[in-house]
């Protein structure tokens, strides 16, 4: 398929692990279990499920920032975990990421211009007086102001942190993006304006994304297509409007029951899912 | 409201002086919570509400300062003329607190009984054995399996909601009047979150406590609150019945972080 941007097979993470709580010995924790999946250019693909369940540590696999242990991933027909060096580098600068947290993601000492400046120098994209007009460009698409390029980041907001770290992500013009919880740790109505932002974003763009995230009425409004981990596996992949209207799996109908409903005459009926 | 006034704050100030000057972090706040009333206070970060429940218990942070006009009348007393001690005495046992981050509000070198336990023997408990047993019954009632044995356990051993389970039982061992919870389900996982929601609600019926919910989250405040209180800069914008706060927002603030809740449109 020419518009399959990114395929996911058989991904497998392991980590090492010394003993359970009960005492036996055990040797590894399966994160990532047997994942596959693909993204198609364009589209949103939001990677669902709880704390514990793999879906970071898909990612980070995804984009090479750990090396699962087994398992392939293609980006644009590229093998992503089989390459070194110079075109491992080249092949970055078209993947980037956005973290959850704005206020460990950047570097605290380093001015905002300089801070989306740096993917910019280290691609060779343009330098000096170019580069500054970039940065500028990109700090304005994100909704900041050029004056913001000289400021420190404790001087902003977390909302207006993570433009920053959206900013340092586009700069360097990537086709996929992971997002990564980006917005989970942003008030609400910040978090509906960063949202926005990103959908923007990615119609201006073409971008693609994958949206890693816990919150399910979040993930609703930016979702092509959502994946369901739970315990390392996909238990669950449709498009979304038919994940969210007819859900298969009893994970999946547990996690949608369980999210809270803002109206206090809707009296939600909890599914309770026993693991079978 | 036919329920006694258990909780009456008027005009609370909370300055907090630094090198770069005082900063109000709460303007002026008044309001009345009944015996086993749930009410919310919502607002975003920054609003204040955290340091509303922290002047309620006097946990002030250094530098921070209750202004010389605030009131504050626990159980027809003046909380803000207490010493210390008197403060000491009504901590835990008459007013409790749940805390927002499980992980950091639990001592991570003590058994979970045994800080469970710590709250009677603070209180007035003599015998170790009893206040032991009393904190096993007590995490037994807060929905922790196996509870005998997971007493003996540290808090690194518990997943995030166990810890939550654990502070809970903390908070009602001494059945409080009234239960402040910051923000208890913000750390957990969303099935988690929601059986610690119906585990508050049955205990709230069972022991008549009043509940003062800090939160951001609106769906938890539809799920538990009878009563919402939207605080913005330090002030409390709009108080009123839920159903008003939802359906009938009397002010644009209010009306703002409706529009701006996610939601489910199955829910809708």
């Amino acid at each position: 398929m020419s518009d399959t941007l990114i395929s996911v097979s058989h991904l497998t993470h392991e980590f090492a692990a010394r003993r359970t709580m009960f005492g036996a010995p055990q040797a590894t924790i399966r994160a990532v279990n047997d994942v596959s999946f693909d993204i198609a250019r364009g589209e949103t693909l939001a990677l669902v499920g709880e704390s514990g369940c793999g879906k970071t540590t898909t990612g980070r696999a995804i984009l090479r920032l750990i090396e699962p242990t087994s398992g392939h991933v293609t980006f644009d027909g590229i093998d992503v975990l089989t390459l070194q060096r110079e075109p491992l580098r080249r092949l970055r600068r078209r993947m980037q990421v956005v973290f959850q947290d704005p206020h460990t993601s950047l570097d605290p000492r380093m001015r905002v211009g300089r801070t989306v400046r740096e993917g910019i120098e280290a691609h060779e994209l343009a330098e000096g007086a170019e580069a500054d007009a970039r940065v500028v460009r990109t700090l304005e698409e994100v909704g900041l102001r050029a004056s913001d390029a000289a400021k420190l980041p404790h001087e902003f907001s977390g909302g207006q942190r993570q433009r920053i770290a959206i900013a340092r992500a586009l700069a360097v013009e990537p086709e996929f993006v992971v997002l990564d919880e980006a917005v989970s740790a942003l008030d609400v109505t910040v978090q509906a304006q960063v949202l926005a932002l990103l959908m923007q974003l990615q119609r201006d763009r073409g971008l693609t994304y994958l949206f890693i995230a816990h919150n399910l009425a979040v993930v609703e409004r930016i979702a092509t297509r959502v994946a369901v981990m739970y315990l390392g596996r996909i238990v669950e992949i449709a498009a979304a409007a038919a994940l969210y209207s007819s859900p298969q799996h009893g994970y999946t109908k547990a996690l949608l029951s369980a999210v809270p409903v803002p109206d206090p005459r809707v009296k939600k009926k909890r599914i309770v899912w026993d693991g079978n | 409201m036919t329920a006694p006034v258990l909780l009456d704050v008027r005009d609370l100030v909370v300055t907090y002086v630094s090198d770069a000057g005082a900063v109000r972090a709460v303007d002026g706040v008044s309001f009345a919570v009944h015996a086993g009333e749930t009410v919310a206070l919502v607002g975003e970060s920054g609003c204040g509400k955290t340091s509303v429940a922290f002047a309620l218990m006097r946990v002030m942070a250094p530098g921070a300062r209750i202004g010389a006009g605030s009131r504050i009348t626990f159980d027809g007393a003046d909380l803000l003329a207490l010493d210390e001690r008197a403060m000491c005495d009504l901590r835990g046992r008459k007013i409790s607190m749940i805390f927002q981050e499980p992980a950091s509000a639990l001592n991570p070198v003590m058994k979970v009984g045994a800080q469970v336990a710590e709250v009677a023997l603070l209180h007035g408990e003599r015998s170790k054995r009893a206040a032991w047993d009393r904190a096993v019954a007590m995490l037994d009632r807060t929905g922790i399996a196996d509870a005998a044995r997971r007493a003996h356990q540290y808090p690194h051993e518990l997943s995030g909601g166990m810890r939550q389970r654990v502070l809970i039982a903390m908070a009602l061992m001494m059945r409080p009047a009234l239960v402040i919870a910051d923000e208890p389900t913000s750390a957990l996982d969303v099935t988690v979150q929601a059986q610690i929601l119906d585990l508050l609600r049955d205990l709230q019926r069972e022991t008549g406590m009043a509940v003062l919910f800090i939160t951001h989250d609106f769906g938890v405040v539809a799920e538990l609150c009878s009563r919402a209180m939207v605080m913005r800069a330090g002030r409390i914008v709009e108080d009123a019945p839920v159903d008003r706060i939802f359906h009938a927002p009397a002010d644009p603030y209010t009306a703002e972080l409706l529009r701006a809740v996610p939601r489910l449109t199955a829910d809708r």
